[in-house]
């Protein structure tokens, strides 16, 4: 082998890797090698150009494209309604049922803020997207999936809900606040399981193979199982609250 | 949509370099020679002049023998107006330092 080939050989291979819009660079590049004559400099430009072959700009990546814009925007529309919307929520937590935040015997709750935050980031994205994206179907469609959720969440909250304030007389007299808070978790957890669950279902209604993408199906039905068994337990823990009639429950 | 977010120094070198001589079309090495940049930093620039129209490309139609044709360079119309606005705004940067230099030199 001729040493002097190694540095086009290392292009070559490099250039295997280029994108197809991308393919007249990499001719280029090949072609401008073999102009070079002396070793070093082959190696040099070689070296660069394999680099630049490996990880070519991205189109329009030099000035923000389009599609990058589209998402950062909407990424920022929805973290700061689900900020707006939490910062609803905390407020209820923090001045209706907490003395013990308000009094500073406890931390103000940051991390419940925070993850809430992302949980409502994650499920408003796809709405503001097709909201921006001018899709009246995409964003029905969202809309339609998310306000089931959310009325699913509601019927399995609703009769926890009235158990713990018809079974609660400090709650009905008013001398202890009804917890928002705990609720708002309860709720949020069911309306998390029918959106995660919702593509299943409508693959299997719609007679499509559900093993189609297993890693995805496998990250749902983990993250399925981990909301379920976490819903379940939190029932369980609360319920002798629900029932009334316990002293002293939390 | 773009922004309009000012170009590197790198990309202004190579501008100018390409403004030289705007009816010349150039090839890469060429290039790297004249503005003393490396080929992984050149390519990627011309790419992105491409990309956005600044710059136009063409393969050589006259080989020599024994070689492959080289891809050639030169700036459009709207890449020649940049790069003599570009070439504006560095002279009058030049100059305003100066202008801000002078008092200095005179104070000492």
């Amino acid at each position: 082998m001729n040493t002097n080939d190694l540095p086009q050989r290392l292009l070559d291979a490099a250039i295997r890797w280029m994108p197809a819009e991308r393919s007249e660079w990499g001719a280029a590049m090949l072609a401008e090698l073999a102009q070079l004559q002396h070793p070093t400099t082959r190696w040099q430009f070689a070296w660069g150009c394999a680099r630049v072959a490996l990880f070519p700009p991205r189109r329009g990546g030099f000035f923000m494209n389009d599609r990058m814009k589209h998402w950062r925007i909407t990424i920022g529309i929805a973290t700061l309604f689900s900020l707006l919307l939490n910062g609803v929520f905390m407020f209820l937590a923090l001045f209706s049922d907490n003395p013990e935040v308000q009094s500073g015997k406890a931390p103000i709750p940051f991390l419940d803020f925070f993850r809430n935050w992302l949980i409502l980031t994650f499920i408003f994205t796809p709405i503001v997207s097709g909201l921006r994206a001018g899709k009246p179907m995409l964003m029905k469609h969202w809309l339609t999936t998310f306000g089931a959720a959310a009325l699913f969440g509601l019927l399995l909250t609703a009769p926890f809900a009235f158990m713990e304030y018809w079974n609660n007389p400090v709650i009905r007299s008013g001398e202890f606040s009804f917890p928002f808070t705990l609720f708002y978790a309860l709720w949020l957890m069911p309306t998390l399981i029918f959106l995660a669950a919702t593509p299943i279902v409508r693959r299997l209604r719609a007679g499509e193979s559900i093993l189609a993408h297993p890693i995805a199906l496998l990250l749902r039905v983990g993250f399925l199982a981990f909301v379920i068994i976490g819903w379940v337990n939190f029932l369980r823990d609360q319920m002798p609250c629900f029932l009334g009639g316990v002293p002293d429950c939390d | 949509m773009q922004r309009n977010r000012p170009p590197s120094e790198q990309t202004m070198t190579v501008l100018l370099a390409l403004a030289d001589n705007p009816t010349e079309w150039r090839h890469g090495y060429d290039l790297c020679q004249q503005t003393g940049l490396k080929a992984g930093s050149m390519y990627p620039i011309l790419i992105r002049l491409a990309d956005r129209g600044l710059l136009e490309t063409m393969w050589e139609s006259e080989i020599p023998a024994g070689r492959p044709p080289r891809h050639l360079y030169r700036l459009t119309e709207a890449g020649l107006a940049l790069a003599n606005e570009l070439s504006e705004k560095k002279a009058l940067a030049a100059k305003a330092k100066r202008v801000r230099l002078r008092p200095r030199l005179q104070g000492t």
